[in-house]
């Protein structure tokens, strides 16, 4: 190696050293994040400021110590702590960072607002400032409410540490306990371990309740008690849940809740915790164009356990009878029910790369009505009753990944209001869900950080112009109508035996965000009548909406052309072509019942 | 059992392994973007992220989620929901989280989740 080459490394060598240098240095002056926190220890109270500052030789480390607007304190030149002095500024060192130490007299009260501001400068007098709150190390939170914890309320007891010093497990620990003990003191009385107040916004205040039981959690055996907590899964957790189980029923709506733990419980809950909640939401109001709306002689789509309509009517009619024709009053009524106790239930939880039940053991949909059934009927006098197994496998949730199949297994009962015709059948379908065919456009979009706020929410934009879902599906249905004992009508002459395949194709496009095209088709081989054993149902729909006439409703023109039939195959074939206008507006709701 | 850091940073991994495109984009504020653009706005591939980040990391402790308690995670999350809004349900159903026992398997939702084939779906166990 020739002079040069040296010299070359030398300097390279020196630079690299420099740098590394220059970016510890930086690193250690960054005083990232200080805290000051209020600690107990037995009965004495301390302010430890982490300044998270590392002290260099000849610094100074200045230190205020304020309460709202009042000045407590005002060191220059905070001192090394030798013992702990009261009312007094003195600094330490841990693991070469400042540590600012203050005892406080007595336990600060509930509306105290201590702030600390310290300075730790050089000779030169520059160096690093902060001022910050005097917090807790563990965090009182809530109330909230959930459905484990059902008619309570939960607080919380929470801090997220995630380089905890041994020093600092001891002191979670303490507080731990102390929590532990608290709960344990309650135990027999847990009406007297807090003061609930509610507040509703929209009703009138039913008064407040009281604690009439209480769980913690993690517990330390959840299986006999949940009043004892388990401290070392909390310390690991650094969370405890305490759920307030009160003896009268949380209001529906919005509603302030307040809670005030008593019986001298952790300081860190000196404070009443507040907190504006929305109870369970109340079920929306059904929409009393559905039942009209609802033809469809299958199975109709359940989205609620219950759902019931009723109908009446009355009319004036010509009425001949022994040659006299006479104007009489009719009058009937009609039922609409859907009702399943148990809908759509998961038996297990939700996980990739294997076999998802969900299970609907018992459905009921019947649309019935008064009078004799016949071709003139209000209602299609069809009661249908059966159980639903739906598998549903999803392949994974990376992208790219995401393909889905569902295969659908129903035992249904079909028969007429007075169980006079009753056929029971078996459907099975498959329907895979490619994600390569479906991408529709509400889907397509990119977030982005916003330029004007950037700790704001992100921007969202379409990321694309034309959207598509297709989904295929095949299936069978199989099953024997093993009862007739009416007439039966024009279009129902067909064979007892049921034995049907369909195929077929759910298919929607967005041709930008201004028309939609959506289109079904479903090819049946109906194994009961040899004479016509095709059929075909096909309806396509494009719909173009008009954007938002305000800001409640919204507006679109349609397009639908329908033709074919659907199971069981007893109403003439349907030719249709609708073409409209529609408008929807939700300017009725107030907003309580979403 | 985890912190809420570690939990919000095994979140992060899933989101960053299940839609890398949308969390390059958005590096700094990956936990300020709604779930329903990682996921397609679809619930079922949501429910699916965060039930399996939450039960894999309380598995670590020899744990698991009961029926009422990844039921309540699931009706707590949505595609309207952010990552940093998902991690205290997430955290609520770890600190609620039981230990495994042996012997006794308990109601079948409150069953530590197996590998269930489509055989074993369609034949529940009575619990």
């Amino acid at each position: 190696m020739d002079n040069h080459s040296r010299s070359r490394l030398f300097r390279l060598s020196l630079l690299t050293l420099t740098l590394i240098m220059r970016v510890a240095y930086a690193a250690a002056q960054d005083p990232d994040k200080p805290l000051a926190l209020l600690r107990q220890t037995g009965a004495n109270y301390k302010i430890r400021v982490q300044t998270n500052a590392p002290f260099t030789a000849g610094a100074r480390v200045s230190a205020v110590l304020s309460n709202k607007s009042n000045l407590i304190t005002w060191v220059e030149n905070v001192a090394d702590c030798a013992g702990e002095a009261l009312n007094q500024f003195c600094k330490e060192l841990d693991n070469g960072r400042v540590v600012i130490n203050y005892r406080l007299p007595a336990k600060p009260q509930a509306s105290d607002k201590f702030k600390v501001t310290f300075a730790i400068s050089d000779q030169s007098g520059r160096g690093s400032f902060r001022s910050i709150d005097l917090i807790t190390d563990f965090k009182p939170g809530g109330p909230r409410i959930d459905n484990v914890c059902g008619n309570g309320l939960i607080v919380e007891f929470q801090t997220d540490n995630n380089s905890l010093t041994e020093a600092e497990t001891n002191y979670y620990r303490t507080r731990l306990l102390e929590l532990n003990k608290w709960l344990k003191d309650n135990e027999s009385e847990p009406s007297r371990m807090a003061i609930v107040h509610v507040e509703p916004l929209s009703e009138p205040s039913p008064g407040d309740p009281i604690v009439r039981d209480f769980s913690v959690d993690p517990a330390a055996d959840p299986q006999q008690s949940s009043h004892a907590l388990d401290v070392e899964a909390a310390l690991d957790s650094q969370r405890v849940l305490i759920c307030l189980k009160l003896n009268e029923t949380l209001p529906n709506g919005k509603f302030n809740a307040q809670v005030v733990l008593q019986k001298n419980p952790p300081f860190e809950f000196d404070r009443p915790l507040s907190k504006a909640l929305v109870g369970r939401k109340a079920t929306a109001v059904p929409i009393a164009s559905k039942v009209a709306d609802e033809n469809k002689l299958g199975l109709r789509a359940f989205d609620n356990n219950l759902e019931v309509g009723m109908l009446f009517t009355s009319s004036v009619k010509d009425v001949k009878a022994n040659n006299r024709t006479t104007r009489q009053r009719q009058s009937r009524g009609a039922l609409d029910l859907r009702f399943a106790p148990l809908l759509r239930d998961r038996t297990n939880p939700p996980q990739a790369k294997t076999w998802q039940l969900f299970r609907t053991p018992l459905f009921l949909d019947a649309k019935v009505s008064t009078g004799k059934v016949s071709e003139e009927s209000l209602s299609l006098n069809r009661v249908l009753i059966g159980t639903e197994f739906n598998f549903r496998y999803v392949e994974g949730t990376k992208k790219g990944e995401r393909n889905k199949y569902v295969i659908t297994v129903r035992g249904t009962n079909a028969s007429d209001r007075d169980f006079k015709v009753a056929e029971a059948k078996g459907e099975f379908e498959f329907r895979p869900i490619f994600e390569m065919f479906n991408q529709p456009l509400r889907i397509q979009h990119k977030s982005s950080r916003s330029v004007l706020i950037p700790d704001g929410p992100p921007v969202e934009v379409a990321s694309g112009f034309f959207g598509y879902q297709i989904q295929p599906f095949i299936g069978v249905e199989a099953g024997r109508v093993y009862r007739r004992r009416r007439a039966t009508f024009r279009n129902e002459e067909q064979s007892r035996t049921v034995r049907r395949l369909l195929l077929g194709a759910d298919l929607a496009f967005n041709l930008t965000p201004r028309l939609n095209i959506t289109m079904t088709d479903i090819f049946f081989v109906r194994g009961e009548t040899p004479a016509h054993r095709s059929r075909n149902y096909f309806i396509g729909t494009v719909e173009a909406p008009l954007g938002n006439i305000n800001r409640n409703a919204a507006q679109s023109v349609f397009f639908s052309f329908e033709r074919g039939d659907q199971p069981p195959f007893v109403s003439p074939s349907v030719n249709a072509i609708k073409f409209g206008y529609r408008v929807r507006s939700d300017f009725f709701s107030t907003g309580s019942a979403r | 059992m985890p912190t809420r850091t570690e939990m919000k940073t095994a979140l992060k991994d899933r989101i960053q392994l299940d839609d890398p495109g949308n969390f390059n984009s958005n590096v700094n504020n990956w936990d300020q973007v709604r779930l329903g653009i990682y996921y397609d706005e679809d619930k079922e591939l949501i429910d699916i992220a965060v039930y399996e980040t939450t039960a894999n990391i309380v598995a670590t402790s020899g744990k698991f989620l009961p029926g009422p308690v990844w039921r309540n995670l699931l009706t707590q999350v949505g595609p309207g929901n952010t990552p940093e809004q998902v991690v205290d349900p997430m955290m609520d159903a770890a600190v609620r989280s039981v230990r495994r026992q042996e012997n006794d398997e308990g109601p079948i939702s409150d069953r530590p989740p197996k590998k269930p084939t489509l055989r074993s779906a369609r034949k529940p166990t009575n619990g």
